[in-house]
């Protein structure tokens, strides 16, 4: 798999988040570079989809989600590769 | 209409997959329809080529080569999750190392022992190992020759190399790495409840009120089960989850009840749960008396070292390690009082209030409690002991073989169940939960093999540890290795492992899809079809069976190892290898090779080319002339029909997202054992542990032990190893991931903040690990997600640069013969 400049990696996850620090973990999430919050559930869950470069970039991404206090699992669902000369077309 | 953008449409349905797995609505719908690639790929179901808990995977096709995967949505086990590891499977067949042709070594154009790897041709490989097995053959006979298999054969693999071995070539050395693995839970099983494997399933999670992990580091090792747990602690206020381990790990962010505690104390900690549960008057009787026998478990059993170990002679019952004689109920309750919670709370270095709360989760009638555990107590000088003593305290209470009442033994390996122990490619087993040294077990393989009677030998071979130490000794002398990593994964390494491999007696093979510590320390090394590149079968630790079909073509030569086993065969007569009295009394086997015997007899040669499903390729069978696969399962699945491990037929189990046996009547069991569940319980009966002959389960009184080795003056500190979530196991396969190896590109000794600073040492120093048998270098980690208490230094054992197992020691279960990796003693020094 070829990657270059045209390429953006979309994936999504599924974040697990304690239920008394799921407030400050959507908003630690949200302002992550490339990630927004597309779905919560009051019982700990939070649907995140990252726009990034890179396929390091979403491990990297993972990496500090999962560090956030109250953060039990981070879990990548989904991920496509997008090329933007596709979309240009 | 507002236009969407490519991008948002993209995002838009990543978000509602993921919604849709985690079941919460978002905004936006998905559309579904993306353009590009899509028209171009072609999607079929595997499982995860990694570890045991048997994710369902979407595997994309492009061009004869994966290029994508993600979790099935509808594989029960996951759900549509993966973890990271699961994520990049795309990418671990295409490693730029890649070993595409056998490689012999070689010096002035011949086969030596001290000569250069150089590329060769199968037939000129298999020609030079064929001739030094008939070597040692002829020389040694069958106790010279062995084969060291693995949990993550397929089924059919594993099944075909027992047939080859204890069969074809007449030896019991074979053994697989799950001896490493979780021959303590196999061996656990037996001697409780006389039948391998749990008797709940992964439904237990959503239905339990208390989890308890004895030594398993979940939120790591098994992610998506950990996802599951948490889904039912966070959904369910009152649910209750005890993390249980030797330092603090991921694992203990969820715990309600986090407890660090000594090595080795949880022998104490296990008898002391059941002195609690008698001591508050919480033993269900009724279930006891009706279900249960007591026995009292040999005791100073020694730790599994060499016979001349100063430890192994001054145990009183090395050798008879798994005895035991009945006693009452009455004299069992005095044997636990012993563990009071004064001594417990002081052996153990845990507080009386935790461990209190800990026994009230199986004390308590109202709560429903689901028992974890992996290596804590399957590597573990005394595992079976605890596995055990688990189910004692699961016995006493009755919590057992219901939806949210289950001791649950996980997994580590993709068919550690399926292969290794259902097929039972253990030195001492056969099909089916049979052992060699049973005659009529025996007989009754040699009878569906349709084989002379006397072929299988009776005397188990040489198990994992034994084996290292024959090669090293000269008695195993022709030895072949697939489907693992042994020289970086078994323990010491410098003094057993490698002189073994590297005695000039000694041929060694190992077939892998990449080199390895252990190719390197090998003779001949065989390239290997991995994962998709071939049709296969696993079974997880749920006792679900799940097939795969081939999806793309193996690299340059690499062929599976079914295929190698096969083609092997063929290299041999019954004259070679059978003594001249058997084929005397069965003349119509003079002559035949091993292959027609073992594969061309009627039953594995049975199925036409023309079963495969369509639109799959199948490179053995179209090799063979036969389907290969069906005939191999067909076969051995005669075994378990009718005796409790009734597999369905072979064509539905690629229709299927896994069945979880005994399948009967086209039914999958969930609960074993229990009436309404499993169709082998009587009618009326209620419960039946019928693995044994009263169909009781045995609840046995052992004390606790000292460890094999524990720190002094000069070895100060306990050395545990294990894995992290991004590599599996020795690496070879998500090392060649770089997104994975650059997340976590090097093995680090974790140690707590204050050994460190005693020692003058700064997170990211190097230190020498050093053990009596050897050393490694390492970089310290005082932060991150280990945290060891004081005394402890936590290294994982995935870098092959820094092989931790040149360190640890080789003392394992008397019983089950499984390696203690958790416990030896170290000293740490600063390297200058």
């Amino acid at each position: 798999m070829s990657e270059g400049a045209d390429i953006r990696h979309i994936s999504s996850l599924v974040v697990q988040v304690r239920p008394e620090a799921l407030a400050p973990a959507r908003l630690a999430i949200a302002v992550l570079p490339g990630a927004e919050i597309h779905g919560e559930d009051a019982s700990g869950k939070l649907v995140v989809v990252l726009d990034t470069a890179d396929e390091a970039e979403i491990l990297g991404t993972i990496a500090l989600i999962h560090d956030m206090p109250g953060v039990i699992t981070a879990s990548l669902i989904y991920h496509e590769i997008d090329s933007l000369a596709v979309e240009e077309n | 209409m507002a236009q969407l953008t490519r991008r948002q449409v993209l995002k838009a349905k990543a978000a509602a997959i993921a919604a849709s797995v985690a079941g919460i609505p978002v905004a936006e719908a998905a559309n579904g329809i993306i353009p590009g690639d899509e028209a171009r790929l072609t999607w079929s179901k595997a499982p995860c080529r990694f570890c045991g808990t048997g994710c369902g995977v979407m595997v994309a096709v492009r061009d004869n080569r994966v290029v994508a995967t993600h979790g099935d949505i509808n594989a029960e086990v996951n759900r549509g999750l993966n973890c990271v590891k699961g994520y990049f499977l795309s990418k671990i067949m295409y490693g730029a190392d890649r070993l595409t042709q056998p490689l012999l070594r070689m010096k002035d154009g011949k086969y030596a022992k001290d000569g250069e790897f150089a590329p060769v041709t199968w037939d000129r490989a298999f020609d030079e190992m064929a001739a030094q097995w008939k070597r040692v053959l002829k020389e040694k006979g069958p106790t010279a020759v062995g084969m060291f298999g693995s949990g993550q054969w397929t089924v059919w693999e594993g099944y075909a190399g027992l047939k080859l071995m204890k069969a074809g070539f007449r030896s019991n050395n074979l053994d697989p790495n799950a001896r490493h693995c979780m021959a303590s839970a196999a061996v656990g099983f037996m001697r409780t409840f006389g039948m391998d494997e749990p008797m709940g399933c992964y439904d237990d999670i959503e239905a339990t009120d208390a989890f308890v992990l004895w030594g398993s580091n979940m939120a790591e090792m098994h992610p998506i089960l950990w996802t599951r747990v948490a889904d039912r602690r966070l959904s369910n206020p009152h649910v209750k989850v005890c993390v249980m381990s030797t330092f603090e790990h991921r694992s203990f962010d969820l715990a309600d009840i986090p407890i660090v505690f000594t090595p080795q104390s949880d022998l104490a900690i296990l008898n002391f749960i059941a002195h609690h549960i008698i001591s508050t008057g919480r033993v269900n009787r009724a279930f006891v008396d009706q279900h249960a026998n007591f026995k009292r478990g040999a005791v100073d059993i020694g730790y599994g070292l060499r016979p001349d170990n100063p430890l192994e002679t001054a145990a009183k019952n090395a050798t008879n390690a798994n005895d035991s004689t009945p006693m009452t109920f009455d004299e069992f309750a005095a044997f636990v009082a012993d563990y009071t919670l004064e001594k417990t709370a002081e052996m153990s270095g845990v507080s009386p209030e935790r461990l209190t709360a800990l026994a009230e989760l199986y004390a308590d009638p109202a709560t429903k409690v689901v028992s974890f555990w992996t290596m804590g107590f399957n590597q573990h000088t005394r595992g079976v002991w605890c596995n055990n003593m688990i189910y004692n305290i699961h016995l006493l209470t009755g919590k057992i073989a219901e939806p949210g009442n289950s001791p649950f033994s996980l997994t580590g390996q993709p068919s550690a169940c399926g292969t290794a122990r259902e097929v039972g490619t253990f030195s001492h087993r056969l099909p089916a939960d049979m052992v060699v040294t049973n005659p009529e077990h025996r007989k009754h393989a040699e009878e569906i093999w349709q084989i002379p009677e006397g072929t299988i030998p009776e005397k188990p071979g040489y198990h994992a540890v034994q084996q290292n130490r024959m090669l090293k000794d000269g008695k195993l002398n022709a030895y072949w290795v697939q489907v693992n990593n042994n020289m970086q994964a078994g323990p010491n390494m410098n003094q057993e492992g490698w002189p073994g491999y590297r005695n000039p007696d000694n041929f060694i093979t190992v077939s892998d899809p990449y080199p390895t510590v252990t190719t390197l320390a090998a003779d001949l090394i065989l390239p290997t079809a991995m994962w998709v590149e071939k049709e296969g079968a696993y079974g997880n630790a749920e006792r679900r069976t799940h097939f795969w079909h081939q999806l793309v073509s193996a690299p340059g030569d690499a062929r599976s190892d079914l295929w190698q086993l096969m083609e092997f065969s063929k290299r041999f007569t019954t004259d070679e290898v059978w003594a001249p009295e058997t084929l005397a009394a069965h003349p119509e086997f003079k002559g035949k090779t091993l292959f027609d015997v073992l594969f061309a007899n009627g039953k594995v040669n049975k199925f036409p080319v023309s079963d495969i499903e369509k639109g799959y390729s199948n490179y053995e069978s179209e090799y063979f002339g036969f389907y290969v696969q069906k005939g191999l399962f067909e076969e051995y699945a005669s075994f378990g029909r009718g005796h409790g491990h009734d597999l369905a037929p072979f064509d539905t189990y690629h229709q299927v997202r896994g069945l979880r046996w005994p399948v009967v009547d086209g039914k999958e069991t969930r609960w074993r054992y229990r009436e309404g569940y499993d169709p082998y319980v009587a009618a009326g009966s209620g419960l039946q542990f019928y693995g044994n002959k009263d169909k009781k389960a045995i609840i046995f009184a052992l004390p606790y032990e000292a460890p094999a080795e524990s720190p002094d003056d000069e070895y100060d500190m306990w050395l545990s190893t294990g894995r992290v979530l991004e590599h599996w196991h020795s690496g070879s396969m998500t090392r060649r991931v770089p997104e994975l190896n650059r997340a976590v590109p090097n093995a680090l000794c974790f140690m707590h903040p204050d050994d460190a600073k005693k020692r003058n040492l700064r997170r990211g120093d190097e230190v020498r690990v050093i053990s009596r048998r050897g050393e490694i270098r390492v970089r310290v980690e005082t932060r991150g997600r280990n945290r060891p208490p004081i005394g402890l230094v936590f290294v994982p054992w995935f870098d092959e640069g820094r092989l931790i197992n040149k360190v640890t020691l080789d003392a394992t279960d008397p019983i089950s013969k499984q390696t203690d990796f958790k416990k030896c003693a170290v000293k740490i020094e600063k390297v200058a």
